[in-house]
This record gives C-alpha cells, sequence and structure tokens, in this order.
C-alpha cells in the first residue's frame, strides 16, 4: 500500500522546485513508474521534470489535482476515435481557456508526462477550434503559412476523393 | 510553440476527434499536416465542404448577387457523392431548402442531404424523359453561352440531358439537336 499522505517535489525545467500530493502527482504515468523505481528515494529528492516549465507545470498540477478522484484511463484504444464525440465537462473547458502558446504546452507537456485524459481534453479543445473551418480558416487560426505553390494546391484539390475527375 | 510544434501522434489524436470535413481542412492547410488526410466521407461532411468560401463564392456575396454561378460555384451530390459545379445541378436543387443558404444550415441539413445532380437524376429514374428545367445558376446572357446557365431538356429519345444557351428554345418533339438532326435525316 502507498502512502498517499506524502509529497513529492517536482523540479521544472527552469528550475523551480514544485510540492504535490502523492497521488495527484500519480496521475501521470511517467512519474508514477519513475517513483516506483526510485522507491522510498524518490521521497527525499527532487524529481526533474527537464521538458516542463514551472508555469505549465503548475497548471498541469492544477488538472491533476481537480481530477485526483477521477477512475485511472482504461485501456481500450482508439479505432473508432472519429464517432467519439469532443464534449468537455465544463470544469476542463474553463480550464482550457488559455492562449494557443499555453494549450500547445499543456499538450506536449500531457504527452511527455503520459497523462492520457489531460492530453485527450487539450485534443478535443484544439479539434474543436478546428471544426466548421475551412483550410484557410484554419490557417489564419494557427498562423500556419500556406507552403502549397498555386499548382500544387490546384492538385491536391483534384485528389480529393469526391472531386469531380 | 505552434500547432506544428506538436508530434505526430499528438497530431493524429487531434485530426481523429474531427469530422472527415474538419480533419480534411486541416490536412489541406500545409504541406507537414497533409500526411493527417482522412479517408471515407459521407454527405454529411460534403453539406460542410460546400460551404468552404472556395466553393461558395456567391455566399460571400452581396445579398442581391447570391444566385450560384455555373463554373463559380459548387454543389455537392448525394448520390454520386460529389462536389460538381452549378453547371451540373437544376436551378431548384440550388435554391430554398436544397441550397446553401437558407436558415440554419448546420443544425439541420435536411433537404439539402437529398440534393441530386441531373446526371445522377436520369440515371436513378427521378427525372423522366422530356423534363425540361432551368439549369447552372443564373444566366450569364452576355457571356459565353457555354458557361452560364440555362434551360435544358431529357432527351425523349437518347435520355441524355442536353443543355440549351439561354436564348435558346426547346422544341416541342422534347428532343435534343443530334437526335432531332438524325431524325429528320430518316
Amino acid at each position: 500500500m502507498s502512502d498517499n499522505s506524502k509529497k513529492l517535489v517536482l523540479q521544472s525545467s527552469d528550475g523551480e522546485d514544485i510540492v504535490v500530493d502523492r497521488d495527484v502527482a500519480e496521475r501521470s504515468i511517467l512519474i508514477k513508474n519513475m517513483v516506483g523505481d526510485l522507491g522510498e528515494d524518490a521521497m527525499e529528492e527532487a524529481i526533474p521534470i527537464p521538458n516542463v516549465n514551472a508555469a505549465v507545470l503548475k497548471k498541469v498540477i492544477e488538472w491533476c489535482t481537480h481530477h485526483k478522484h477521477d477512475p485511472p484511463a482504461t485501456n481500450e484504444d482508439d479505432s473508432d476515435s472519429r464517432k467519439k464525440t469532443t464534449d468537455i465537462d465544463e470544469w476542463d473547458q474553463k480550464f482550457m481557456q488559455v492562449d494557443q502558446e499555453m494549450l500547445f504546452e499543456i499538450i506536449l507537456a500531457a504527452n511527455y508526462l503520459d497523462i492520457k485524459a489531460l492530453l485527450d481534453v487539450g485534443c478535443k479543445t484544439v479539434a474543436n477550434m478546428i471544426k466548421g473551418k475551412s483550410p484557410e480558416e484554419i490557417r489564419k487560426t494557427f498562423n500556419i503559412q500556406n507552403d502549397f505553390t498555386p499548382e500544387e494546391e490546384d492538385q491536391i484539390r483534384r485528389e480529393n476523393e469526391w472531386a469531380e475527375e | 510553440v505552434t500547432i506544428l510544434s506538436l508530434p505526430p501522434e499528438v497530431l493524429l489524436r487531434i485530426s481523429s476527434y474531427c469530422d472527415y470535413a474538419a480533419a480534411l481542412a486541416l490536412s489541406l492547410t500545409c504541406k507537414d499536416l497533409r500526411v493527417f488526410r482522412p479517408h471515407g466521407y459521407g454527405m454529411i461532411d460534403l453539406l460542410q465542404i460546400e460551404r468552404w468560401p472556395c466553393y461558395d463564392p456567391a455566399g460571400q456575396a452581396e445579398d442581391h448577387v447570391r444566385q450560384p454561378l455555373a463554373g463559380r460555384d459548387y454543389f455537392a451530390c448525394s448520390l454520386c457523392l460529389h462536389i460538381r459545379s452549378a453547371m451540373e445541378f437544376s436551378n431548384a436543387m440550388m435554391k430554398g431548402k436544397r441550397g446553401k443558404h437558407s436558415q440554419a444550415i448546420c443544425d439541420d441539413f435536411g433537404a439539402r442531404l437529398k440534393r441530386f445532380c441531373i446526371e445522377c437524376g436520369i440515371e436513378h429514374g427521378k427525372y423522366q424523359s422530356g423534363t425540361v428545367m432551368q439549369f447552372g445558376g443564373a444566366p450569364l446572357s452576355d457571356l459565353d453561352r457555354e458557361i452560364g446557365g440555362g434551360q435544358g431538356l431529357v432527351c425523349r429519345r437518347c435520355r441524355s440531358f442536353s443543355r440549351f444557351p439561354y436564348y435558346g428554345e426547346v422544341g416541342m418533339a422534347k428532343l435534343c439537336v443530334s437526335c432531332s438532326r438524325q431524325l429528320r435525316k430518316q
């Protein structure tokens, strides 16, 4: 039995130590496995999280704290994901109301720390920003440079399955 | 950090949460995202795509020029599941409930789900031979007669659709030009 009242110290990429409840930190499969490997040593020393800065790490911890009583993620994977709903619960929607830079940082952190539920919320948020838009509107939304030449654009448009011969 | 900083497996996950039209639009934005191109679509997907500005210039126009134009505006056909030029549809299929600009388009696709092009209409027996209809949207009377909409006929003899220029007249026999020529020769 692990003692969930224990605290861990996480060290962000920019060198800040952040104290966090062990059961909150262990929403991250990466951290959970590290703690498992380190044993009691994990409680003594700060655990370095080299890919995530303090601002993002705090945001991730905020999410993990709110969701610490969620049932653990099941491993059914995503073959029919296209049909899956992109509904996001209200708290998570508010949580994700951040600028794009932070949104993508959170997604990258969730991916690195292996927090599947947070990664899903992030990906759904981005998907919802894409839905109902044309390619040009998506470029504007995400500041994507169109690197197709007009000829290439013509070509890919003809490659669409539903385009006229 | 931008959307292009995300690793491929994350971009794939985002794309998988999109419907067909959204995933396709994303894959058309730039070369790096081209690989996330989706496959398999239905009429609902096409009804979203036909509203993209490149297929719907009429939707961007002032109210009084919102009529579709052949060669400029495009519509989805529910039978062949293609997006085709306004030239390929009867005007009745492109206006009102079946058009693109009526009511709350996005919530309820309604009658648009059943739109079909002239070719499919003939093939599926929805247009009988001898049917006369307006097609191709607004007539471009002062431009090249080949482009604009006009009046057309499902020929009684060969059952093909023949397009008459705007000023053309459909004869009583309801035959296309080549069929009536052939009959006259005999």
